[in-house]
């Protein structure tokens, strides 16, 4: 089941500014090999370079022979500017919702999907790094034209994240793999995952680790923050029977200072979703809980979150209580 | 860091391939007199460079004209040596075109303070993302001891053999004073843990980030640091959680202050007392707007723009 | 056109009863001028009249009608603004001669006009009459001087009553008069009123109200004429199929900037160059440029250099005072070799001088402005076309030459509004610097070619090229040095950059004769005028020949051979230089006009110079005058 445009708009708006940046450096590369490339032709472009100021009143053919530096002309090296100017400009071309949202047919691969859009993003940094090959003199190899196939996140430099593609990933609850969102999500990295259906209580507790701006919650309206993430985000839109928390890099030295808790369900982990036993959603809540549970007033102190005035021990006692221990065995 | 627009062009060379040994970063062997201030400083510069791994052809080093604006000379990085007092706007424009490099700026009192005073106060205003060092040792160094705005009063120079007619300008209280400023420390260069400790705080803040460090010229103003390089006491230490970390110096400067960074009002009593020397964070507000995030444009490729100029042409068609 | 509307038998409409048959003025070119107080809106009737005659296929000059004051008294001569509008059947270069036709808001503003000799003898005049009746005696007593004063010439002064008439539509009596001008002059010159409507609104674009009321102050006037005016004037159009645009040369610059690709302008406000930023204001960041109100012209020069050492050129744009303000910064950009476009739009000086008018007086400052040798190029556009297409070019030279390029620009461009053919931009344009790849390590940052005096910039960004560029003298690997050697190598190179531009240039073309008793030589934006003046002088049986020069430094090939061919070689220019007979004037002493200063030390012709600095654009019949002087005499001034 898709989610509803709504929500993909929204995603899409919280993702606004990493796109603006990723798209901006695709485009200022895709000028800058353009401009290589008619550097190479400098002899035919140059009386177009000039303008119709100099028309009659400069010597084309002179200033080209004394002012104009021609790159030296190799067929081979041309192609595969031309190659990688192609791949950037369609990539600085196409909008966002074409690029980065992924849908994945229910019952197939996430992890697949996502990592079919990254490479396929990646081209991008590939026709980079190939151009540079280029200009090193080390034209046309065939590492060369496997970079503009794609390129993994994996072999993204550090730079590169920074500018990293985000992506809006419309899943379904049992489709939802969020293991698989780890070879990507350092730099600037964006990531909403759009669930529908039955959803794990807690899928993105494994996302949190200190760097990472992790934000679980049913509010689209929510998403927004993530346009004021600097480092890497992931949000999911989850269906109100999940948890609801989130954890921010930037609230503090601390786990607990980081972590909010704002909602942690009820009734949830009854049965299985998708592949993840009900043993396994129920450790999942368990370890959000222990994440966040330490620091109970800072929760208080978060406007809008309604107050949890129940210690540790009160929420692991009612969660024992809410598992579904049918499924352990 | 990766500003909007900027090409990937290069970012495909990994970080590993980056020096990160301070030698690595060293230019041209200094030139400055024995026992000048300046080359504490450009040793403290060339450990933050090495450590923070700043790579090279995208570190840029902007100053004016001065025996402390010979800096860029001395580092492996780019630089540009350009005119006396108009340092910040040449930084500006770098920034401008290219917001993914980490742009340094150095300047002298006479520099930023007298002759670039009115760029000092706008650059401060416009508050962009740039390390800015004044190397400030009271006095006009590179053409050989004129009073400078920093000087003390009653301290003799060759253009004021009486001593200075006025009282010096305060640069503390005067960036402090400006609207939108962002960070705001002191440092000397003598006490060096605590000069890299503030570089690399100003490094990190993610704006305008103003250092005044005191600077020994032991040949013009041997004694106007005398006294606070030789008793400790007579220098007060600004100490808070979210200051420059200065926990080490606690055995060697006794006298400290709790100083919150965040609180402007208290910043401003603390640089208008001139009767002894402060070092740390004396302000920083990392929420101040940065020009270069307030005006940054998507960038457009070719194409785009010619759309755009062709629809503005036909604005004006008849 | 529609010809005469004669009343139907005895029963004329009853507005009309006055009014004979219209008669209609065929001509190929007519000037007119529309004139209030400050605060009237002329300047707008003018412009709106100008845009519509353009589009419907006329030649169109507009000049603007300056007051002396920002917020002149209200009733006196030197406080007129408006605007000259001058219309033809084919294109128009120029704001010519004298008014033929002006519509005046009061009689003051109409003596301002009167007193500067820009109204012909036989002009009609439409004059707002409401002040003959006005309750206070002193205004009746100016009104009654002032026709005397105007009677000394033989004008048609035809009261209109523009105060009354537009009263009933508007309260305010500052407003609306000039909207109910409009549609005089519509009627008048047969303008069609659907366009002038769509004009209307596309200058009140975004207010409903005020379009509703202008639109019928316009169709009051327009209805007004019809029934009490008796002259139209017919100057036929020539509709063309090829795609004009409209602009003032200030507009022109700010779209040749985005042309050109350039996307960082770093300027300080400053008349009569600011309309570029207005304009970038509004149209730079939809095409990802930046427009930078730096904090004064040293940091507008600083920034742009900055911007322009890191990659893209980029400009700075600013008149006399700011020019001299960027001096130092220009001559950095000489020494470190740095690409950059400054545009002078130029004023009248010296100093602050004369804010909002013309003059071409900072040629030498451009040139020499800079203490110690600071070779740079400079430019001249001579129309507003050219202001347009000069950016390209000029960038493009920055870039190859590593040089900062000088565009001069003028007061008179600047707010001349003439259609001209639409560009058509090419990609190669938009290219970016050929500098911004990378370079082998140990790279010089200044590797002359021994003989062409060029070298590759390496732009910071560039692995293995790390250097620091400098205002102090240096050598090849951009190392401090004053040895005697480095520094005379230094300053070869980078004049030999010049000479190698200067080969590259293709000898000017001569309008005219090819030999014969004169040569005009001009630059910028006096060609119009110089021209026509030629033209005229030929049709009188003057062998009379014109040279317009683009680049003034270098300047351009061949001109020793031309001037060589002329018994007199002459520059007209607008800025100073003293008269011949001018008292203590000798030969030795005389300060001539700043081109002829140039040509003289380049072609040791000697050339003589006429030069006007009243604030005015030439007119082509001044011009006319000292080219019969010096054809004929062959001196004296
Ligand atoms: C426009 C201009 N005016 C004056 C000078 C001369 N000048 C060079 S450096 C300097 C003062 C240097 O003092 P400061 O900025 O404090 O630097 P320091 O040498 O002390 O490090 C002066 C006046 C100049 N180079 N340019
Ligand atoms: S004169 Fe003073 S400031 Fe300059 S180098 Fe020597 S010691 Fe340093
Ligand atoms: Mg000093």
């Amino acid at each position: 089941m898709p989610s509803d445009p709504a929500a993909v708009a929204a995603a899409l708006a919280a993702v606004a500014p990493a796109f603006s940046a990723w798209r901006s450096a695709v485009a200022a590369t895709a000028e800058e090999v353009r401009g290589l490339l008619a550097r190479q032709a400098a002899g035919d472009g140059a009386a177009a370079a000039l303008g119709s100021f100099a028309a009659g009143r400069i010597d084309v053919g002179r200033f080209v022979g004394l002012a104009v530096r021609r790159a030296p002309a190799d067929p081979a090296a041309a192609e595969a500017m031309r190659r990688a100017a192609a791949v950037l400009s369609a990539l600085a071309g196409a909008p966002a919702g074409e690029q980065c949202v992924v849908r994945v047919a229910a019952g197939t691969s996430m992890r697949d999907a996502v990592h079919d859009a990254w490479r396929r993003l990646g081209r991008a940094f590939g026709a980079a790094h190939a151009v540079g090959l280029v200009q090193q003199g080390r034209a046309a190899t065939e590492a060369e034209e496997g970079l503009v196939r794609g390129l993994a996140p994996g072999l993204w430099t550090r730079r590169e994240r920074r500018v990293a593609p985000p992506l809006v990933v419309d899943v379904a609850g049992a489709d939802l793999d969020v293991g698989a969102l780890l070879a990507g999500l350092d730099g600037g990295a964006k990531v909403v995952l759009l669930v529908s259906g039955p959803c794990a209580p807690a899928p993105l507790v494994r996302l949190v680790t200190p760097g990472t701006f992790v934000l679980q919650t049913s509010d689209p309206a929510e998403l927004a923050v993530l346009s004021k993430v600097a480092g890497p985000a992931v949000a999911a839109l989850v269906p109100e029977d999940a948890a609801a928390f989130v954890h921010e890099p930037a609230r503090g030295p601390t786990l607990s200072t980081r972590l909010v808790l704002r909602r942690v369900p009820k009734g949830a982990g009854r049965g299985p979703v998708g592949p993840w036993s009900a043993a396994q959603q129920a450790e999942e809540l368990a370890q959000l809980v222990a994440l966040g549970a330490t620091d109970v007033p800072a929760l208080a102190s978060v406007p809008g979150v309604p107050a949890v005035d129940d210690p540790a021990g009160r929420v692991a006692t009612w969660l024992l209580g809410a598992v579904d221990w049918k499924d352990l065995g | 860091m990766s500003g909007d627009g900027c090409s990937l062009l290069g970012c495909g060379v990994e970080d590993e391939d980056r020096p990160h040994d301070m030698s690595e970063y060293a230019g041209a062997a200094a030139r400055w007199c024995p026992g000048c201030g300046d080359h504490a400083v450009l040793t403290s510069v060339q450990r933050l460079l090495a450590e923070e791994r700043l790579a090279p052809e995208s570190t840029v080093f902007v100053s004016g004209i001065g025996c402390s604006s010979r800096f860029p000379h001395y580092l492996r990085t780019y630089g540009f040596h350009g005119l006396h007092g108009r340092a910040l706007p040449v930084a500006t424009g770098v920034k401008l075109e290219r917001p993914d490099f980490d742009v340094f700026v150095v300047m002298g009192d006479g520099d930023c303070c007298s002759i670039g005073a009115g760029h000092w106060l706008h650059a401060t205003r416009y508050n962009m993302d740039l390390t800015v060092l004044l190397l400030d040792n009271a006095i006009y160094g590179l053409t050989k001891d004129q009073t400078s705005p920093t000087t003390p009063q009653g301290f003799a120079t060759k253009t004021q053999p009486k001593g200075s007619w006025l009282p010096p300008l305060n640069p503390l209280t005067t960036a402090l004073g400006v609207t939108n400023a962002s960070f705001v420390a002191q440092t000397a260069e003598w006490v060096p843990a605590h000069l890299y400790e503030t570089l690399k705080a100003a490094y990190h803040h993610d704006g305008f980030s103003f250092v005044r460090i005191l600077q020994r010229c032991p040949v013009w103003t041997p004694t106007i640091f005398q006294k606070a390089v030789k008793d400790s006491t007579s220098v007060e230490v600004l100490v808070h959680d979210e200051g420059v970390p200065a926990a080490d110096l606690g055995r060697a400067f006794p006298n400290r202050i709790v100083h919150d960074p965040r609180d402007l009002h208290a910043a401003r009593r603390l640089a208008e007392d001139t009767s002894r020397i402060r070092l740390g964070l004396l302000y920083r507000d990392p929420s101040a707007p940065r020009y270069e995030e307030t005006r940054a444009l998507p960038k457009h490729t070719a194409e785009e723009r010619m759309r755009v100029l062709e629809a503005e042409l036909d604005r004006y068609a008849v | 056109m529609d010809t005469a509307k004669a009343p139907v038998g005895d029963v004329p409409a009853p507005a009309a009863t006055s009014r004979r048959a219209p008669r209609v003025l065929r001509v190929r070119e007519h000037t007119v001028e529309i004139v209030s107080d400050s605060g009237e809106g002329a300047q707008k009737c003018g412009q709106i009249f100008g845009a519509v005659s353009a589009k419907m296929g006329n030649g169109v000059w507009t000049v603007e009608i300056i007051p002396a004051e920002i917020q002149p008294p209200a009733r006196t001569p030197p406080g007129g603004s408006g605007n000259r509008v001058r219309i033809g059947v084919g294109p128009v270069t120029n704001g010519g001669d004298e008014a033929n036709l002006v519509v005046a808001f009061n009689e003051q503003v109409l003596l301002g006009r009167h007193r500067l000799h820009a109204i012909a003898d036989d002009a009609v005049i439409l004059l707002d009459d409401v002040w003959s009746r006005h309750d206070d005696a002193e205004v009746r007593r100016q009104w009654e001087a002032g026709l005397l004063e105007l009677g000394s010439k033989a004008y048609r002064i035809v009261p209109v009553p523009l105060e009354e008439e537009s009263q009933k539509l508007v309260e305010n009596p500052r407003k609306g008069k000039n909207m109910f001008a409009l549609g005089v002059l519509c009627w008048i010159y047969g303008r069609d009123l659907d366009r002038a409507r769509e004009q209307i609104a596309h200058q009140f674009r975004g207010k409903k109200d005020a379009t509703a009321q202008n639109v019928a102050l316009l169709d009051a006037g327009h209805a007004w004429a019809d029934a009490h005016l008796d002259l139209r004037v017919d100057v036929p159009a020539t509709p063309t199929d090829a795609a004009m645009v409209v602009t003032n040369g200030n507009e022109a610059i700010g779209m040749g900037a985005m042309a050109a690709g350039m996307s960082l302008c770093a300027m300080y406000p400053i008349t009569p160059a600011t309309s570029v930023s207005h304009y970038l204001g509004e149209a730079f960041d939809r095409a990802g440029g930046l427009l930078h109100q730096a904090e004064d012209e040293i940091a507008a020069a600083g920034v742009a250099i900055g911007a322009s050492y890191a990659g893209r050129t980029a400009f700075t744009i600013t008149s006399g005072p700011g020019l001299a303000l960027k001096t130092e910064f220009l001559g950095l950009a000489v020494m470190t070799e740095t690409p950059l476009v400054l545009v002078d739009v130029q004023r009248g000086g010296p100093s602050t001088g004369l804010p909002t008018k013309v003059e071409q007086s900072d040629l030498l400052a451009a040139m020499f402005g800079q203490p110690g040798d600071a070779p740079k190029v400079v430019l001249a556009p001579a129309t507003i076309e050219e202001c347009f297409h000069v950016m390209v070019t000029a960038r493009r030279i920055a870039e190859s030459f590593r040089v900062p390029v000088l565009v001069l620009s003028d007061a008179n461009l600047a707010t001349g509004v003439q259609p001209w053919p639409r560009p058509t931009p090419d990609a190669a344009w938009q290219a970016e610097p050929p500098e911004l790849t990378a370079v082998a390590e140990g790279t010089k940052p200044y590797d002359w070619d021994g003989r062409l005096g060029l070298s590759r910039r390496v732009a910071p960004g560039t692995p293995g090229g790390m250097h620091t560029v400098t205002g102090l003298s240096h050598d090849e690997r951009s190392k401090v040095a004053y040895d005697a050697e480095t520094h005379a190598r230094g300053c070869t190179m980078r004049s030999r950059k010049l000479a190698v531009l200067q080969q590259t240039l293709v000898p000017p073309t001569v309008v005219g004769p090819a030999s014969g008793d004169l040569l005009v030589v001009g630059w910028g934006s006096t060609k119009g005028a110089i021209e026509e003046a030629a033209d005229r002088a030929r049709a009188e049986g003057l062998s009379v020949a014109t040279l317009h020069l683009r680049f003034l430094s270098p300047l351009e090939p061949g001109l020793t051979e031309v001037f060589r061919r002329y018994r007199r070689v002459m520059t007209v220019e607008i800025n100073y230089s003293d008269a011949p007979d001018d008292p203590f004037v000798t030969e030795e002493n005389r300060r001539r006009g700043q081109l002829s200063m140039l040509l003289r030390s380049a072609t040791l012709v000697d050339v003589d110079c006429w030069t006007l600095v009243r604030g005015e654009p030439l007119r082509p019949g001044q011009v006319l005058a000292a080219m019969r002087r010096r054809a004929q005499t062959g001196g004296g001034a």
